[in-house]
């Protein structure tokens, strides 16, 4: 608890010193503390998922520097210590799942850190009743859901006692019943856990469950507030490409024609409410 | 009428303890030039019906017919049905295996045996249609370009087959929210300008709603509810039990309706809302119908 | 050719074959192997099957299944047998044929030694496919793991093989549906897998395999990432959740076999 993250004047090059350099990150700085819940959106290109791997030392910065409560990430001796305390899930479900079994699948993590096998048993089962998924502990991966998949590499990340949470949007290749399942277990996770959530994605929809969203375009970091806040931003959200929830999009469309609406309108009960 | 369904039953592993009927007795009619939206949940049979239109599956019983000529038929039906109809899958992008753009889009006419001058043709065409420039693309490496490029060569080497029918698998699935209007616009802008009969299937009732002029809802393999959007949009409680979300600019409506205000409810455009909603609006609030007080 | 074959199948259970220690069951069908080839009577055989069926039948495995198991492979055991009898030389002669390659020959000694190799075969595979039944492929992989541990000295790289191989059996089923995918895919832009001569066929499958090759590799890629995202480093300081333990019923096994197997060779079968 309490792990802070940050990165200083973080600029990020793919191909650097070749003819297809290409500047990804610019100049970032950003802090987070412990326990929050942080939502970074941006459309393809943004930035966002590059930013997001620098956050457990998968990519290192081109210029400037990231810290995981003070470790370097970029001295390799703190590498593994990073990576056990900021933990990540991809968006590509099957493409995390490493053994032929759930629960096998969740000890992986544990077993590199090298815990003793009751310890990682305990941890094992712990983390699958925590997303829900403690019935089925010797299932084959292939026969999960989407839902369940991203599901069991979240629990193969809480296995190892992570303090952040890393998703890069997660929720890209699953049904909307997996997406609800993934959003609901981060929710629970950031409450009852505390663990710092940072949930990288394209959806307006699922930022808004987020209590900090970071809109990043073209390698910076273009607005930094509460969901509400940034929401009212609606013409340059469109402008970056993104989508607004259909319910603040109309309060703000009448509000331009002239009617009376008061701000931080973003459900369907709030907004039936100020018309009638 | 283009596409029916007869009774169409499929079964999975027929015999076998892990067997699993996938479609149960659907019948369903889908007429030349229309827009139909397909949607359900997870394993509600959707992506095993579409696999029938161009016999790619066959039904365990009951029959699917192809401008009447049946998907259980020669060897030279089938044939001339997926010339007919043509299927672009999920995450289209995985089956591109060509060296270039050009031939990778050429493979699809090429083996419908055309001329040389017709594939070329064909394959300008298809290009076009999807945004991506012939000249530029033509000799690339399919696997070099961006994510949302490679969906569109893949979309097109479908389109290069000039089918009647285009059947579309969630094509917007893991695209950014400009890339899912930018591909559904123009398969839109296709069934226009070319009358081609558009299929979309998907798990967004916002994109289903916002495109299609016919909704066919499935439901554990059997079809639900089938009709034009305002019917559908009509049953607002039946859809919401068979676990589907309308859009929230609907429901938005809906719940106007409820209090009393003379709204329509078939809206599911943030435009269509604004439209239908100022001009009851005096001051901030809504008349109610049927009274001349002004708030 | 693949439909019935028993070998690879598993079948879960809690016969004593089933909680063996894998390293003590792959061991002991080595010896096995080895014994077979050392007999050399109709007798010794007759005597090692009794106690295999016997083995077998005790531990509940569905005798008719492994049976059957062999029908697959059978054209192997036949055509072993026959080119034994052919080419081996010695004893009467059973057997003269003139074909248009010369004069075929079978001779007592051939058939003796034919059907020998066949006998051999057919307990292979029963045995081996007794093992599959009995063993998960993952319990099979960590013995594997653990029998070559001794070898890391000499360079063999026990836990990268077994990694690699924990990681393909993971992946089977799932390249398996995308390829059913991808073969669709084509098959609806008018791709034909059906038809054709060998070379035909082959150069149709380019658009299956190249993609699949492409998607193997992304997911390697990806996979791989996803490793050492959860630090990930080797094999060097990890613990196993699950670990191996022998324990009397293994021992007893070992010494069960070894016994019986000296008996029968000291007996000169």
């Amino acid at each position: 608890m309490g792990v802070s993250l940050r990165t200083e004047n973080l600029s990020f090059c793919y191909n650097k010193g070749k003819e297809n350099e290409e500047k990804a990150l610019d100049n970032v700085s950003l802090k987070t503390s412990g326990g929050e819940y942080m939502a970074v959106i941006g459309h393809n290109g943004s930035g966002k998922s590059t930013l997001a791997k620098h956050f457990n030392g998968l990519l290192l910065p081109s210029e400037g520097k990231v810290f995981v409560d003070d470790l370097d990430t970029s001295v390799s001796e703190n590498i593994w210590k990073v990576r056990q305390k900021v933990g990540m899930v991809f968006q590509n479900p099957d493409n995390q799942i490493v053994a032929t079994t759930v629960e096998e699948d969740v000890a992986f993590g544990p077993e590199n850190l090298g815990i003793v096998p009751e310890e990682i048993r305990e941890r094992v089962h712990e983390a699958l009743n925590t997303v829900d998924l403690g019935g089925i502990s010797g299932h084959a991966p292939h026969l999960l859901s989407g839902g369940q998949k991203q599901r069991l590499a979240i629990a193969g990340i809480i296995a190892m006692k992570p303090d952040v949470l890393v998703l890069d949007e997660p929720t890209s290749m699953i049904d909307p019943r997996g997406k609800k399942e993934v959003l609901n277990t981060l929710k629970q996770l950031n409450q009852q856990e505390n663990i710092t959530i940072i949930h990288i994605t394209h959806s307006m929809d699922e930022a808004m469950e987020a209590k900090r969203v970071i809109v990043m375009n073209q390698g910076r970091i273009d607005l930094d507030d509460a969901p509400g806040e940034v929401f009212l931003q609606v013409e340059r959200i469109k402008e970056l490409g993104l989508e607004i929830p259909q319910i603040v999009e109309l309060a703000h469309s009448l509000k331009q024609e002239g009617v009376n609406l008061p701000k931080g309108i973003f459900d369907i009960e709030s907004l039936v409410e100020e018309l009638c | 009428m283009l596409i029916e369904c007869k009774d169409l039953t499929h079964v999975y592993m027929p015999g076998s303890p892990m067997s699993h009927k996938a479609l149960d007795e659907v019948n369903l009619t889908i007429d030349k030039g229309e827009f139909v939206g397909i949607i359900g949940q997870t394993g509600s049979g959707k992506s095993t019906l579409i696999q029938h239109f161009n016999g790619l599956l066959l039904p365990t019983s009951g029959d699917v017919l192809i401008q009447g000529k049946s998907t259980q038929g020669d060897k030279k039906s089938l044939k001339d049905i997926r010339e007919k109809v043509g299927l672009v899958f999920q995450y289209p992008e995985h089956q591109l295996f060509e060296e270039t753009v050009a031939k990778d889009v050429e493979f699809g006419p090429k083996n419908l045996g055309l001329s040389q001058e017709e594939v070329g043709e064909r394959t300008r065409y298809a290009l076009e249609k999807v945004g991506l420039s012939y000249e530029e693309l033509k000799d690339r490496s399919p696997f070099e370009l961006s994510g949302g490029q490679m969906r569109r060569v893949a979309i097109a080497g479908v389109l290069a087959i000039k089918p009647e029918v285009l059947v579309l698998d969630e094509p917007t699935a893991g695209l950014d929210p400009r890339g899912k209007q930018d591909i559904l616009d123009k398969m839109l802008r296709l069934h226009r300008e070319q009358g081609i009969t558009v299929i979309l299937v998907s798990h967004s009732m916002d994109d289903i709603a916002k495109y299609s002029d016919k909704i066919m809802v499935m439901h554990q393999g059997r079809l639900k509810i089938s009709g034009d959007v305002k019917e559908v949009f009509a049953r607002l409680k039946d859809i919401e039990e068979l676990g589907l979300n309308a859009p929230k600019i609907t429901l938005l409506m809906y719940r106007l309706r409820e209090k009393g205000f003379d709204v329509p409810y078939d809206v599911f455009t943030v435009e269509e809302a604004k439209e239908h909603l100022l001009p009851h609006l005096k001051k901030g609030k809504l008349k109610k119908s049927g009274s001349d007080f002004y708030v | 050719m693949f439909k019935g074959l028993t070998i690879g199948q598993y079948l879960p259970g809690q016969s004593i074959l089933h909680v063996m220690d894998p390293r003590m069951k792959i061991l002991l069908l080595l010896f096995t192997v080895v014994v077979l080839f050392l007999l050399d009577t109709f007798a010794g055989y007759i005597m090692l099957g009794l106690l295999f069926f016997t083995v077998i039948y005790f531990s509940n495995l569905p005798i008719k299944m492994i049976i059957k198991g062999i029908r697959p492979l059978f054209f192997i055991i036949a055509f072993t047998f026959i080119l034994h009898s052919i080419l081996t030389e010695g004893g009467d002669i059973i057997l003269e044929q003139s074909l248009w390659i010369g004069t075929i020959t079978v001779e007592s000694e051939g058939v003796y030694r034919g059907s020998f190799m066949a006998i051999r075969l057919i307990f292979l595979i029963i045995i081996a496919s007794v093992l599959t039944l009995t063993t998960s492929p993952i319990a099979l992989t960590d013995a594997i793991e653990h029998l070559l541990s001794p070898f890391k000295r000499l360079g063999v790289p026990a836990h990268e093989i077994a990694m690699m191989m924990s990681i393909a059996l993971r992946f089977i089923p799932t390249l398996t549906e995308e390829t059913d995918k991808i073969m669709k895919a084509q098959k609806a832009r008018g791709a034909n897998f059906e038809t054709g001569n060998i070379i035909q066929r082959a150069r149709n499958l380019i658009p299956l395999l190249i993609p699949l090759f492409v998607s193997a590799f992304r997911r390697a890629d990806e996979l791989a990432v996803a490793m050492e995202a959860r630090c990930y480093n080797g094999g060097e300081g990890r613990t196993r959740l699950r670990e191996l333990k022998m324990d009397t019923r293994d021992y007893l096994a070992m010494v069960v076999l070894i016994s019986f197997a000296s008996v029968l060779l000291l007996l000169g079968l």
